[in-house]
């Protein structure tokens, strides 16, 4: 559908809308229109005498015949409207006929006392005493109120608009103007500021609903363990303060299920003539779930689920000349952290999305495993088990990032960073307690949720 | 009385529609009809002749609604939306199928500021910079608040079409 038939279509549906209003509301109108003394109160129905109806009846159709004879011969500005409403009335009779009157008066050439005689026919008929129109038209009080006392009778409110201009030539106030245009000018203004204010205000809402709707959640992995980023070590000594020396006495790794420490644990057995080791910390794998729950269009707060693994592995020669072997110590750790930070967009545009991160997690061993495995020339043995670690591994962490919308609420990104692991003498040797401080790089995809 | 009995009758009915597409408290848009009503026929003398008098009864009820919008907080009157993209097509015979009545519950999801610039524009008739006078705004935000009616206003009536359709 093209626009213009949308609209047009919308236009013509909504043009042509009508409700059906409450059953009270007109008679609502005619007592706010009585109040404000525009409209004559509803008077009691009174009997009146058949010379009283034929009066009126004559009266009425004078009035009809004068109005217009008189307002058909003019086409002076302020009174096309009465012409062109009894041009195209088809009932002519139900023609305001007070309003007529109010316009008959203001002609300068209309005799008064024609216009008396009508306007006491019509009180007369809705119960109100005649009137002294000359008196009442002569005063600067507006519509002839109610006080004053005309021909032995209460004057009273004088059903008829208009009439609050004491004289009924086509002059108008000046100073009345002025205040009336200053009075329409500040009204135009404060219109004009009120819906710059609405515009703002639904503007900056619908920012905020558009960052908080939707919820961005991202699935990552990061920090691949392969490549020249491992840590070796080539000493004892290393080895020995990681804790995973071969003990070959037993065959089996110390008696403690629970990792207090990493203590060395040199067998004398294991000393030999030339002995080689190494020791080796790969990166660290780690993957997650992330999740960005926006607080304004550009701040986010993340949360999320992150699973580190770490792998350790040391070799080393032993035994004597008479026999040796090569022992391995293999060490596997399984981390699961609860990260907490914020995210700033630096640059957003309809594709790209550049950002800031930085916040910290607590990661808690949810299983290490240790196995040891000794090779000579005549057998290969093999032991391992489980270990409990107690504590937390703490860490901050700050990065950017950058994430292409792919299509509408999914895009992938990268998050290069940087993380520092505080020291926790509780948590078994791995990268990142020999490494502290080490780069992380995450890649994802991330998607909206609304 | 009866000359205002027979113009109350004869457009009641239409411009309490006019007032309900901008409005959507009922109580409100009666005491808007109201205030209308009492505004028109005070100022019935006004009428020039030009023009026909059922859009000239229209801009008092308009004028009536902008008025009542003005004394309002702002901060009340914007609506919980969603999100609001342009450019979503509408099936080529949703709206020749649907109600006034449903368009109009249609518009009614609009957010106030938006809803009213499309009633001022499409409905109304007014210009654009007609509108970005009144409301003391560019023309150019008011082109741009006025096609994220539309678009949005597209979305509404596709989904209202399609939830009718297999609902």
């Amino acid at each position: 559908m093209t626009d213009s038939n949308f609209e047009k279509r919308l236009s013509e549906k909504l043009r042509g809308y009508g409700e059906q209003p409450p059953p009270d509301m007109f008679s609502r109108i005619e007592k706010t229109l009585a109040e404000k003394g525009a409209v004559a109160p509803v008077p009691a129905v009174r009997r009146r005498s058949l010379i009283s109806r034929i009066t009126i009846t004559v009266a009425a159709a004078a009035v009809t015949g004068i109005a217009v004879v008189g307002v058909l011969r003019v086409a002076a500005p302020g009174e096309a409207d009465i012409a062109a409403e009894l041009r195209n009335k088809r009932d002519i009779e139900k023609i305001d006929i007070a309003k007529l009157i109010t316009n008959e008066l203001r002609r300068a050439d209309k005799p008064q006392n024609v216009a008396e005689t009508i306007i006491d026919v019509i009180r007369e008929d809705q119960g109100l005493p005649r009137l002294n129109l000359l008196e009442a038209l002569s005063t600067d009080s507006g519509l002839p109120g109610a006080g004053a006392e005309i021909n032995g009778t209460q004057r009273l409110a004088m059903p008829l608009p208009n009439l609050t201009v004491p004289s009924y030539a086509n002059m108008r106030d000046e100073s009345t103007e002025a205040a009336k245009r200053r009075q329409q000018l500040e009204r135009e203004r404060a219109i004009e500021d009120y819906w710059a204010e609405l515009f703002r205000e639904e503007m900056t809402q619908q920012e905020r609903r558009r960052s908080k709707n939707p919820l961005s959640t991202s699935f990552y992995a990061g920090n691949f363990g392969t490549g020249t980023g491992n840590m070796v070590y080539n000493d004892a000594s290393a080895i020995a303060a990681s804790g995973m020396m071969i003990d070959n006495t037993s065959m089996s790794i110390p008696e403690s299920n629970v990792y207090e420490g990493n203590r060395p644990n040199m067998s004398p057995a294991l000393r030999q003539d030339n002995p080689a080791y190494s020791l080796k910390h790969n990166m660290p794998i780690t993957a997650g779930i992330s999740v960005a729950y926006p607080v304004s269009p550009r701040l986010s707060i993340l949360s999320g689920i992150n699973y580190t693994y770490l792998y350790s592995l040391s070799e080393q020669t032993i035994g004597s000349s008479s026999a040796s072997g090569t022992g391995k110590v293999y060490r596997k750790q399984h981390y699961v952290g609860i990260p907490l930070g914020v995210s700033y967009s630096i640059y957003k545009n309809r594709v790209l999305d550049i950002y800031a991160k930085a916040g910290g997690m607590l990661e808690k061993a949810v299983y290490v495993s240790e196995s040891q495995e000794l090779i000579t020339a005549n057998s290969s043995d093999e032991t391992g088990g489980r270990r409990r670690v107690k504590g937390v591994q703490p860490s901050v962490d700050a990065g950017v990032g950058a994430n292409i919308r792919i299509v509408n609420g999914f895009g992938i990104y990268v998050e290069p960073g940087v993380a520092y692991y505080f020291e926790n003498p509780s948590q078994p040797k791995s990268y990142r307690t020999e490494n502290p401080t080490n780069f992380t790089l995450r890649v994802g995809f991330r998607f909206d949720i609304k | 009385m009866e000359a205002r009995r027979e113009l109350y009758e004869r457009y009641g009915s239409t411009m309490y529609g006019v007032v309900r597409r901008y409005v959507r408290d009922v109580s409100t848009a009666e005491d808007l009809l109201h205030d209308g009503f009492v505004t028109l026929y005070m100022k019935i003398e006004d009428y020039r002749g030009d023009g026909s008098f059922e859009g000239w009864c229209r801009r008092i009820f308009v004028n009536t609604v902008l008025s009542y919008f003005r004394k309002k907080n702002p901060l009340n009157t914007a609506d919980d939306v969603e999100t609001l993209d342009a450019g979503k097509s509408v099936e080529p015979t949703a709206i020749s199928q649907m109600s006034a009545d449903e368009i109009k519950r249609c518009v009614d999801e609009l957010p106030t500021g938006y809803r009213t610039v499309f009633n001022l524009h499409a409905v109304e008739g007014y210009s654009y910079p007609e509108i970005a006078e009144i409301m003391n705004v560019s023309e150019a935000t008011t082109r741009s608040q006025y096609q994220r009616a539309r678009g949005r206003l597209a979305e509404i009536i596709s989904r209202r079409f399609r939830e009718n359709e297999y609902g």
